[in-house]
């Protein structure tokens, strides 16, 4: 089975169809680039993935089951994660307490557990606070766990983020443009980053990139979104050649002559 | 790190006793000022809960005065009409207030940032207005706008210091576990938030009922100093009073929140010296503090013993800080 199955994804707003007719498939362990050029439809269908919209047409399955009408935390415990194109970390909080957020989700004990700091209080706390720093310790962070996160440079910030997905403990991962805004060697760095995160932590990632050359150097398989239909789909060589994503990504041969 | 926390909780609780003695021996003897201490006492349960839904969820609700009218009709009612003992009694007007809290948070808790406000606002009116009008609907023991007179006098400073202590207790320890972050991250991020797994709906409606549940406790301490019922007690300024100690102490600090809390209970008495001026030189305060100092006297932090121990370098030894109050 695959473990993420979209089938004839559309959605409207108002008259404008963002996203028309997209179908994923997924098996467990693929590395698949989402490329397309500016409001191609590519963060839309991010947010439908993850809740925050919902689809006019079409069905999401995780593992065989709909993530259709359920809440974006919900999608979140079924295990899907996701970093967000402009960033949006807790920004007065400090870096650990992002991460530790992330793993609400696994956190064991109740309120009143909290309130009276009972055994189980403290074991999952101390559980919590040492997955988060070997987190941190990944992402090469950990000097700055005690710093409010807004104040990390802008490089730092993305990683964080990408912990921070990871602290959900997700099977899913969605990384929306993690390279938007880096210079030529934190890119480098963080498809490195990339591969060893999918590679160590048994993911299945789903990366949306504005930037071909990115997405030509890490995915298996690439997808190329252009006014929210598919226009070409499969390995990089053959998406780097194929005629109608040079035209979507460099206007129409102008025919001179002839 | 278990061994160091407990010890802290000691010297906590030893700060928080030794408070109390002092301040009973020093002012204890005098019916006013063990009057006001209790006053301020009750403010700051009211600041500190009301800290846990504006300040930390970012919800900002001005219902609190309706809340605490709940907690102190429930509690005041069950000890002049029913003869129920005191904390049982409190306990009620608490879960009473809470339940409607969960209530009224449920729906209202959807809007955001002004139309929560007016939302909170109105359910506060309505509950003072019910009261006014309980002839009409049907609970004339009430007295409408005439009042309860009688209720016992049950609440002394140490009752009223006890559940301050308490409630500071309860909140800090909240915000401090996995819950209470995911209170905060709603603050900072609901779509994040959300995105990271949080029912953020869930925990703004958790925090609403909870801060409510401590403005009924409030309330009903309340009530039995006062020893009255009166709708008049509970109007939207008395709102607007404990917004003025939250924002004043710091949207998100704890001890802010307290220290804010007896401050301008103090400062509203100390100027009742200039009578008339009185709401004139209060406003024009806090004009200037908020001028001064807009992100509040602590401005999201938190004075712990470890920040009192970081003043004297000198002396980082584990066992100072013994007069520290407040710690959360």
């Amino acid at each position: 089975m695959a473990l993420l199955d979209i089938d004839r994804l559309s959605i409207s707003f108002g008259g404008l169809r963002a996203v028309s007719n997209f179908n994923l498939h997924m098996e467990k362990g693929e590395l698949v680039g989402l490329i397309g050029p500016n409001g191609a439809g590519k963060t839309t269908v991010f947010n439908m993935l993850t809740g925050v919209y919902q689809p006019t047409e079409g069905s999401i399955n995780l593992e065989g089951k709909s993530l259709l009408r359920l809440k974006p935390h919900q999608i979140t415990a079924r295990g899907v994660a996701r970093t967000f194109q402009n960033i949006r970390l807790f920004s007065n909080l400090t870096v650990l307490d992002n991460v530790k957020i992330a793993m609400h989700l696994r956190a064991r004990y109740g309120v009143l557990a909290g309130i009276m700091r009972l055994p189980s209080y403290h074991a999952e706390e101390k559980r919590i606070e040492k997955r988060a720093r070997e987190l941190l310790e990944i992402f090469r962070l950990s000097a700055r766990e005690r710093e409010i996160a807004r104040n990390l440079p802008y490089g730092e910030q993305r990683r964080l983020e990408m912990a921070r997905a990871l602290a959900s403990q997700p099977k899913l991962l969605l990384l929306d443009e993690p390279a938007a805004g880096m210079n030529p060697q934190e890119t480098a760095e963080l498809l490195e980053l990339i591969r060893w995160v999918h590679r160590e932590f048994d993911l299945t990632i789903l990366l949306i990139e504005h930037h071909m050359e990115v997405v030509m150097n890490v995915c298996q398989r690439i997808l190329v979104l252009d006014y929210g239909e598919t226009i070409a789909e499969g390995p990089p060589a053959a998406i780097r050649s194929n005629p109608k994503v040079i035209e979507a990504y460099l206007g129409e041969e102008v025919k001179v002559g002839a | 790190m278990k061994a160091t926390l407990s010890n802290r909780y000691v010297v906590s609780a030893a700060g928080a006793i030794l408070l109390y003695f002092v301040l009973s021996l020093a002012f204890g003897s005098n019916e006013y000022y063990s009057h006001v201490l209790t006053l301020a006492a009750i403010n700051v349960i009211l600041a500190v809960s009301l800290n846990l839904i504006n300040g930390f969820t970012g919800q900002f609700s001005l219902g609190h005065a309706g809340f605490m009218a709940v907690g102190a009709y429930v509690a005041g009612g069950l000890t002049f009409f029913l003869k129920v003992p005191f904390l049982p009694a409190l306990a009620a007007g608490a879960l009473a207030a809470g339940i409607v809290g969960f209530l009224v948070g449920l729906p209202t808790l959807r809007l955001r940032g002004d139309y929560l406000a007016i939302a909170t606002l109105g359910f506060g009116e309505i509950i003072r207005v019910l009261i006014i009008n309980s002839d009409a609907i049907g609970l004339p023991m009430l007295g409408g706008p005439r009042g309860v007179r009688g209720i016992p006098g049950y609440t002394t400073f140490g009752w009223a210091y006890f559940f301050a202590v308490f409630t500071i207790l309860v909140i800090a320890n909240f915000i401090n576990s996995t819950h209470g972050r995911a209170c905060i991250s709603v603050r900072e991020d609901e779509v994040a938030a959300e995105a990271m797994g949080v029912d953020t709906t869930r925990y703004k409606v958790l925090a609403f009922s909870i801060g409510a549940a401590f403005a009924g406790l409030a309330g009903g301490l309340f009530a039995h100093q006062l020893q009255l019922l009166h709708p008049d007690s509970y109007t939207f300024l008395k709102s607007v009073d404990h917004l003025t100690m939250v924002v004043l102490g710091g949207m998100g600090s704890i001890t802010g929140a307290a220290v804010a809390g007896v401050f301008i209970t103090a400062f509203s008495e100390a100027l009742r010296e200039v009578q008339d001026l009185r709401m004139i030189v209060y406003s024009l305060s806090l004009i200037i503090i908020m001028l001064v100092r807009p992100q509040g006297l602590m401005g999201g932090r938190e004075l712990t013993m470890d920040s009192v121990r970081r003043l004297w370098p000198g002396r980082r030894a584990a066992h100072t800080g013994g007069g520290a109050r407040g710690t959360a």
